[in-house]
Order: C-alpha cells, then structure tokens, then sequence
C-alpha cells in the first residue's frame, strides 16, 4: 500500500511538472542577458514578455511604441541557443525597419520613434552551435525586454 | 504485491521512454524541415502586447494634470455583478480606476479599490493575485505614488500572464476590454479639446493599442462573450478605422552612437468635432460596460 502512494505521488509530481513548463518562462526578460545596468533615465515598458520559442522557429510580436520616445529592446534566451535573428518592421506599412543581421546579430538595439505606431519584431533563434540531435529541448525561454523614456529636451 | 507494483512501474517506464524518443524524433525532424524551409512564414501565431493602465494614462496625462475621481465607477457598485462577463469586465475597469486614483496625491480611495480588485479576481478564479503582501506593499506605499503605479502595472500583468498560463484568454479579452474602455473614459472626462495641448493626440494615438487589442480578441470571437463585447465595441472600432491622417514615407536613420531614429508615419488628424464623437461614443459604450447586470450567464 504504501508503494502504491509512492506512485500516485511520483504521478501527481510528473503532472504537475507537465503544468508548471508552460509557466517557466514568466519574468524571463527580467533575468541576466535581458537586463540593462545603464538605465541612463529609461524605465521599465510594461510590453516586455517572456515566451518559450521553437528553434529555427518564428515567433512574431506586436507592440505599441509611443512616438518620441527613445527606447532599448533587449533579447536573450538560454546559454547555446544564440545567436538571435530579430526583424523590425511597421505593422501597417510592413516595411522593414531593422534587420539584426546587419549588426552581427547584436541582441540588443536601440531607437527613437518620432510618431507612435505598432511595430512587429519577428524573431529566430538561430542556435547556430546547436545540432538537433545534441539538443535536450528545441523549444526555450526568450525575453523581450524593452526600456523607455521620454525623448529627453536638448539645450538649457 | 510486489509483482502488480513491477508490472504498474514498468507499464509508466515504457510509456515515458516511448513519449521522449517519439517527441524528440519528431522535433528532430520538424528541425530539419525548418532549417531547410526557413524564413518568415505567414500564418505564425502572433503573441500582443498591450500596456498596462497606468502606461496609458502616463502617455496621455502631463505631469501635474488634474484629475478627476469622480468619474471612476463607484465602489457601490461592484457587488451587483454577477455573472463571469460583468465580473471580468469590471474587474479590468476597476484596475483603470485604481491605476487613475494611484496618479492622484490626495486621493486615500485605492484600498478600497484594490479590495475590490481582490473580490472580482477572485469571482473569475484568479484567486490569490492580490495577496498579502501586495496589500501590505501597497499599505506601506500609499504615498509614494510612482510605487503604486508600479505595483498597479505589476498587478495587471501578472493577471494577464496568469490567464495566458491557463489558456484562458477569453478572460483576458474581457478583462482588457473594461480596462481600455475606462483607460479612455477617465481620459476624455479629463481633457477639454479647448485647452488640451497635445492631449487629444495622445488619446487618439490609443487607436494603435485598441488595434492590437482588437486583433487580440478576434481570434478569441468563438466565445460568445467576447463575440458580444466586440459586437459592443463596434462604434468604437468604426470610428478609428475612419480617423484620418498626414501621412509621410517612414525615413530610418543610425545615429554615430548606433541608435536607429525612425522618423515619419502616420499622424493622426485631430478635429474638435471627431474629439467630441469620440468622447460621446466612449461614454455611452463605458456606461453600457458598468451598467448593473441583469442577467446570470
């Protein structure tokens, strides 16, 4: 009898491991790779996220950015799974606005928006070093993390 | 005994062994698939962002604005509704109006709110996201304000994660529908066109959150409160759908320190009579919103 309880237990514990791996990624943006230590006077957007990507995998992202507003995107994910390919492009135009390919794949980037518009990142993680068979999960942690602050006023 | 409990582990074995070498073969090969068919696919899933509250206001309202408690939804009202839709919805208007009196300095009305942020989350099963220790931190903040925005903005994405986790996104659409809708009321009750500066452009850049939002909804409409709410939000949509515009070619610039400047894009026109439409249409879908429910669902 008491084996039997070990079982439900170990049971109950692979379950609820099963539900918690859809929460793993909450608040990643917040962690390493993705923090700033220049705030330089910008602040936290609320619009940063968390979510877990497939590699080689696109996953698209809709945010609101405010006109004149300077801001600093920050990407990062898990050790290995660089670099990260992000395109930036305006939702309703579709022009694109930023390629990171440009850069070699610098994972963070910074702008300043002169009239508010809903801009798309499409990201990839490209996880060059990464062989599909090595990999012990193909879908990972990525953070967006995105700063703000007002444009600040030139002069005295 | 011990035979049943071999035969019972071995059975769970097998089965685990079975899932992880099938999972990973097909993640091998769906890997290999996409190295060879990588680039921007069309129909990927797009994940919104949407700001919070308190984002909204801090947009749109200058530093020193004075605000205006007396358009919030009365406390009185919070216990008549019953069913999931009127709870949800108002729970997000409820969080607008904490988010508003936390911007006010003399206003001592946001435990009273946050008690009743905590009641409606608990109502649509979101027991526990305002616990203790937010009321505690919120106590000890009372007049630190930039703290209490924080915690207001803390309190709206946890919720929003939490929903998300539980695939109850439907929740979430009716959440962010009474929380924009407020956001904007307690907005054009604020601001005179008159003497607004650059206010009513602020507000009517919201058109790019409602965007979103709206997209967000859609692709929750088989539910049939959110089919309705969007039913409800039409005249809203309408509207900035006919907005118009100044428009210039989008121009992108490096500056020598590596920042991109976007310069150009849409500016939304803004006239006094498309300002008071707005604010008409904005009151009567709010008053719809708040309005005491008849029905339980």
């Amino acid at each position: 009898m008491v084996h039997f309880k070990k079982i439900y237990f170990i049971l109950i514990a692979v379950l609820i491991s099963g539900l918690a791996y859809g929460q793993r990624c909450d608040g990643y943006h917040k962690t390493g790779d993705c923090r700033i230590y220049r705030m330089d006077g910008f602040e936290n957007y609320g619009q940063a996220r968390s979510a877990l990507i497939e590699v080689k995998k696109i996953a698209t992202f809709k945010a609101v950015f405010y006109g004149q507003r300077d801001y600093k995107v920050v990407l990062c994910t898990d050790y290995g799974y660089y670099p990260i390919h992000y395109v930036i492009s305006n939702a309703d135009t579709k022009e694109i606005l930023y390629d990171n390919k440009e850069d070699d794949y610098v994972e963070s980037v910074g702008f300043t928006i002169d009239k508010t518009q809903n801009l798309i990142f499409e990201i990839t993680l490209l996880a060059e070093n990464i062989k599909p068979k090595d990999a012990f999960d193909l879908r990972v942690c990525t953070g967006v993390n995105i700063y703000w602050r007002k444009v600040p006023r030139m002069g005295f | 005994m011990n035979m049943k409990l071999f035969l019972i582990l071995g059975f769970f074995t097998i089965i685990a062994f079975t899932q992880c070498k099938t999972e990973r073969k097909a993640n091998e090969q769906e890997a290999i698939k996409e190295d060879i068919t990588q680039g921007f696919g069309e129909n990927e899933q797009v994940i919104y962002m949407l700001p919070s509250p308190d984002e909204i206001f801090s947009e749109i309202f200058m530093d020193g604005e004075e605000l205006k408690p007396e358009f919030v939804n009365p406390a009185s009202n919070a216990s008549n509704y019953v069913d999931i839709k009127s709870q949800a919805i108002n729970l997000g208007v409820y969080i607008s109006d904490f988010a508003y009196l936390s911007a006010i300095d003399d206003s001592a009305d946001e435990l009273e709110y946050l008690r009743i942020i905590r009641e409606l989350t608990d109502k649509v099963n979101l027991y526990g996201v305002v616990n203790e220790d937010v009321i505690d931190r919120i106590n000890e903040n009372l007049m630190v304000k930039d703290s209490l925005n924080k915690i207001s903005q803390e309190l709206y994405y946890k919720m929003s994660q939490i929903l998300e986790n539980s695939d109850r996104n439907n929740i979430l659409v009716l959440i962010s529908t009474g929380s924009i809708v407020e956001a904007l009321y307690l907005a054009v009750n604020n601001i005179d066109f008159d003497n607004s500066g650059e206010a009513v452009q602020k507000i009517f850049e919201q058109k790019f959150v409602f965007d979103n939002y709206y997209e967000f909804a859609l692709q929750y409409s088989d539910d049939i409160y959110v089919k309705t709410v969007l039913n409800e939000l039409a005249v809203i949509k309408d509207m900035f759908d006919h907005f118009s515009y100044n428009e210039s070619d989008i121009n992108v610039s490096k500056s020598d320190d590596n920042i991109i400047i976007i310069e150009g894009g849409k500016e939304i026109i803004v006239t006094k009579e498309a300002y008071l439409g707005f604010r008409e249409n904005i009151t009567n879908l709010r008053t719809l919103l708040v309005s005491i429910s008849k029905s339980i669902n």
